[in-house]
């Protein structure tokens, strides 16, 4: 291809996909990847046949490209309006944020409870015991209960998990001020004792980023599931 | 003008429904498609289809697949049967509508008629009925 015409055909097609982009980016917060690629590939589909249309009619490439452009309209507007469609489909945000945070404290407090009761066992039992419960009870009850509830969520950032482990966290410090922490300093742990109140701290930032982790993995499970589904559908007809 | 415009955007999901009634069509060709059959008078902001080819799709009554057209992937919309049950209503129901619409705004108004009544000078207010 002669240098000119490689050079519109280069400026055409940075136009187009900077017109795409403006209309595709501000749907990166609540639209995943696979669905805002599907859209872009289809919107792009339709503008090259309004740009191959206004080339028929005579216009020079960088015209066809503004005509077509100007004919769909503000990149904006068409964004702003396909995500207003793609939000009624959507769980409310307040809605399903509470409706993350009850499945929250129910993946919690069990958690939290047999924590408490494995912690109360180990001191019981010895001191060794007591150190490797502790750390176990730090990283693995909130990294579970946060993973559980962000794939049980419907929220796909881990906002909802995060509000559930925060009212299950405080429900868990109160619980453990009131029962461990005193057994321990009785028992002299003092390192533990110190290590059982800031536990809660620690389950906090662990358990909504596993939140977060859960809710990919469900949206992924998700789509999964449905091109399973859809392949499973076809081959059966 | 804003009040066209709508009255395009509100019916544009049925315009879709209809087009498609016809077979299976990609974005583009259902923005030609409406265009041809209007004789030009109905244009929309062809982008703005997407959003109406979206919740058509959310409520089933349209579903997209992608196909390959001349070496390139498109997305084409099929009417399915609620679709089609939907379409049946929304034209019955704008026959309704459109039939009510011109029995309030009668002929076209492009004469004023003039009814007798008194001629009032500036200033004076009528005298009440008896």
């Amino acid at each position: 291809m002669p240098h000119q015409l490689q050079a519109t055909e280069e400026d055409r097609n940075a136009h187009l996909e900077d017109y795409l982009d403006r209309v595709v980016t501000p749907l990166m917060d609540d639209v995943p990847r696979a669905r805002r690629r599907e859209l872009r590939a289809e919107l792009s589909a339709h503008l090259e046949a309004l740009i191959e249309a206004h080339i028929e009619l005579g216009s020079t490439p960088e015209e066809a490209v503004a005509a077509a452009i100007r004919q769909f309209g503000s990149p904006r507007q068409v964004g702003k309006q396909w995500l207003r469609e793609w939000r009624r489909e959507q769980p409310a945000g307040l809605r399903s944020a509470l409706h993350t945070a009850r499945i929250g404290l129910l993946c919690f407090l069990p958690a939290s409870l047999f924590a408490w009761c494995a912690n109360s066992a180990a001191i019981a039992v010895g001191s060794s015991a007591v150190g490797g419960l502790l750390v176990l009870n730090t990283l693995l009850f909130p990294i579970t209960a946060g993973l559980i509830t962000g794939m049980l969520s419907r929220t796909r950032h881990g906002f909802g998990a995060l509000l559930g482990c925060s009212g299950a966290a405080l429900l868990c410090a109160i619980l453990g001020a009131l029962e461990g922490i005193p057994e321990l300093v009785e028992a002299r742990h003092f390192p533990f004792a110190a290590l059982a109140m800031t536990q809660m701290v620690f389950w906090l930032p662990l358990a909504a980023a596993a939140g977060a982790i859960g809710g990919r993995l469900r949206h992924g499970a998700r789509a999964a599931l449905g091109r399973w589904a859809s392949d499973l559908a076809l081959s059966l007809k | 003008m804003d009040l066209e415009r709508e009255l395009l955007k509100g019916n544009t999901p049925t315009l879709v429904l209809a087009v498609l009634r016809e077979g299976p069509l990609h974005g583009y060709a259902i923005a030609r498609e409406i265009e041809r059959r209007s004789d030009q008078a109905l244009r929309c902001k062809e982008g703005t289809l997407y959003p109406a080819l979206h919740a058509l799709e959310r409520e089933g009554l349209i579903e997209g697949e992608w196909r390959e057209e001349n070496g390139r992937e498109r997305k084409v919309y099929l009417l399915t049967p609620a679709g089609h049950a939907a379409l049946v209503n929304r034209t019955q129901l704008w026959a309704r509508f459109s039939t009510a619409i011109e029995r309030v705004i009668g002929p076209e108004p492009d004469v004023l008629v003039e009814r007798p009544g008194p001629r009032l000078s500036p200033g004076s207010r009528p005298e009440p009925a008896v």
